[in-house]
Parts: structure tokens; sequence; C-alpha cells
């Protein structure tokens, strides 16, 4: 039997007539099951030795290019006062970055929540439905990790919360924080989004990524 | 490019990473291939069509730049180099080693096998595509995609078998028995 009948067979791209003359086949001649074997154990090892790489963090260099391109030029609407900033992130790190949690050497490390959902999810720049940009900014700004704040949106009455999970100092010295957003809408079930957001020199949250975890591609966007 | 079109790049990257270090061989070489093709992809985004999947053009992007990348550089035989890379030594529990070898050992049979059923390999084995999917970024008809998984996936167990070095048969043979 030819072997690109074999491995459409493993692959599941036979229809049903043709998939069960490959069975009959198999069952009479080992030498055929043997490749069957062969052909389907290749595919597993592939699937195992590549699969880590989609679940790495993205390097910045590549979310800017995007980020570039798209032309994102995002401002801060709020500016705060130089000398509670210090006084606010020291306080975050010092309560939440202590002896309990690793210390971490890189801003790109992906959130616990992403780690623990070996399926993954799509990547955004922004949780559909999440607070606006100003909310974001403040809580990141000066919440402790673990408080969280509620804001809720006039128009569509979705109640949108921000927890910052964890903050840590990244190796060219920038704060950043994990936090955790979560849209409960009236008539949709609620999602949720784990952001890294990373506070640039002149004072603004830039969002690196935001993981999705049960969105699907589709609606990434409100 | 609209914030749309943006997050579904941003979400493609993963994928597109993945491929490309089968493709290469390599994570850094990897990610410099995965950056041309985006810039590419921006320069060229009309050629994409919005009724499209996104991520099969952007795997045909990561591709085509890949081609070009190979034609231009004069490519040496890494054949020693892939080898002898097989052999470092791991450190870690034992079944990390034992799969830490295993997928050192894959990947430099890949970095072995031609470069037209590396490609297909990891688009409908690890990608999962379908055939029709897969020759499509390829730009080849579904007979050549079935042709070449059939040959790669047979050549790729011959490698890892042939290839490896003796420490590596030796760890090799307690995954095969526990399966």
């Amino acid at each position: 039997m030819d072997d690109r009948i074999l491995v459409a067979f493993v692959d599941g791209e036979l229809d049903t007539e043709e998939s069960l003359a490959v069975h009959l086949a198999l069952r009479r001649d080992p030498s055929l099951r043997e490749r069957v074997r062969v052909m389907r154990e290749s595919a597993a090892l592939l699937r195992a030795a590549y699969g880590d790489v989609a679940r790495e963090p993205l390097p910045p260099a590549l979310i800017g290019v995007i980020r570039t391109a798209a032309g994102d030029r995002r401002r801060a609407r709020f500016r705060w006062l130089p000398g509670a900033i210090a006084a606010t992130v020291a306080l975050a790190m010092g309560l939440s970055a202590g002896s309990m949690a690793p210390r971490l050497t890189s801003a790109w490390q992906v959130p616990d929540a992403y780690r623990q959902d070996p399926a993954g999810g799509p990547l955004a720049l922004l949780t559909p439905g999440g607070a606006p940009e100003a909310v974001l900014h403040r809580t990141l700004e000066r919440e402790r990790s673990g408080t969280s704040v509620a804001w809720t949106d006039p128009d569509s009455k979705s109640e949108v919360t921000v927890e910052p999970l964890r903050t840590y100092r990244a190796a060219d010295r920038t704060f950043c924080r994990e936090y955790r957003e979560t849209v409960a809408t009236p008539r949709a079930p609620a999602h949720t989004g784990y952001g890294l957001a990373c506070r640039t020199a002149e004072g603004r949250w830039n969002v690196q990524y935001v993981l999705l975890p049960a969105a699907q591609p589709g609606d990434l966007n409100p | 490019m609209d914030p749309r079109t943006r997050n579904e790049l941003l979400a493609v990257l993963p994928r597109l990473r993945r491929f490309a270090r089968g493709l290469v061989g390599n994570q850094h070489e990897a990610d410099d291939l995965v950056q041309t093709a985006c810039e590419r992809a921006i320069r060229h985004f009309d050629g994409w069509d919005p009724g499209t999947r996104l991520d099969s053009w952007m795997f045909r992007v990561l591709q085509t730049a890949w081609i070009d990348r190979r034609r231009a550089q004069q490519v040496r035989n890494e054949y020693v180099e892939t080898v002898s890379a097989i052999a470092h030594p791991v450190v870690g529990g034992e079944a990390q080693a034992l799969a830490s070898l295993t997928l050192g050992m894959v990947d430099s049979a890949m970095q072995l096998l031609p470069e037209a059923q590396r490609a297909v390999l990891l688009l409908v084995c690890v990608e999962q595509l379908s055939y029709a999917e897969a020759a499509e970024v390829l730009g080849v008809p579904v007979g050549t995609i079935m042709s070449r998984l059939a040959r790669g996936r047979l050549a790729l167990r011959r490698l890892i078998d042939g290839v490896a070095p003796d420490e590596g048969i030796e760890v090799l043979r307690p995954l095969e028995a526990r399966g």
C-alpha cells in the first residue's frame, strides 16, 4: 500500500470508505502496521519537541515591530505627582514581591495563569470590554498587589475589575506588573484577561500583552 | 493596520515562532526570521485578503522569507555541528533529562531532513493544519504534501535512531520501553 495513503490515514484525511480499506490491509500486514506506528510516533515526537515554543513569552523586539506598525501611540491621560510615584511603587514592590514570590530576572515572564492553561490562549493588547486606559494606569500606579479596583461602564453597565497580581523589576530596571482584568457584562458570561504592563521612564504604563485564556481569536475585540 | 488585525497578528506570533524554530533549529535565528517575516507582512499588508486566514498567510510569508534567506547564505554543511549539539550534558531530574535529550535529538534530526519535508512536517504535525491548508501555505498540490509527509516521517525516525550518539541511544531506550 502507498505510504501516501497510510500517512493520510494516520492524519484522518481519508473518507470512511478509504479508511476502511486501510483498516483491512493493516489487519493482514504487520509491516504496514509498523509503518503506521512510526508515522504516528514521528508526529508525537515533533509535537513534544516543539510544543513549548509557542508557550514561551514573546521577545519584546517582536511585539515592538507590530506595535510600531500599528501606529500604537498610547498617551497617558493621567499625570502623577513625581514624589508619590516612587513611594507607591516601592510599597507595591515591598508587599508583593517579598520573600514568598520567586525573584524574577526578566520582565518577559508569562503570568502564572497562562502557565496553568496548557491550551494557552490568544494574545492581545487589551482585554475586550476592559477598563479605560486611565483606570488601568491609575490602578497599576497606585494599588498594591492583590487589591482590586472596580469600574462600571456607564454605557454597557458591565462591571470591570482590575487587580495587580505581582510586581517586579526587569533587568533594565523598569517596573513591570502583572494584572488580572475581569469583565462582567449583564448579558454575557464574565471573561478575564491576564496582562503584563511595564512602566516607562516617562511614567506611562505600557501594556506588553494580554492573555485571554478562554476566549476565541474571533472575539479579541469588543 | 487596524487594532483588530494587530491583535490577530499578535495572537499568531507564538505559533509563528514555533514554526520558525523548527525550520532553522535555534531560537535566536528563529526570532530573527519571525521579525523579518513580520516586517515584510506589514510592508505588504495589502497582499493579505481579509477574507482568508491570517495565520496561513503569515506561515507563507515566513516560509518565503526563510527560503530567500537560505538562498542568500552560502549554506554550510551543518551536520557536524548539529550532531555534536546532541551530546551536551543535561541537568535536572531523570525524566527532564530524558525529555530534553529526546527533544534535542528530534530537533537535530529535523535539521537534517530536506527543507521541503521539514516545512510540511511542522505545518501538519505540529501546527495541525489540514493537508489542503498546508498545500495552500506552501503553494504545492495536496499530493506533494502527502508524499513529503510520508517520506519525512519515516526518515525522521531513521535519523533519530541513526544519528544518535551512543549515550543518546542509551537514554532513548527506556522511553521506547515505557511506550
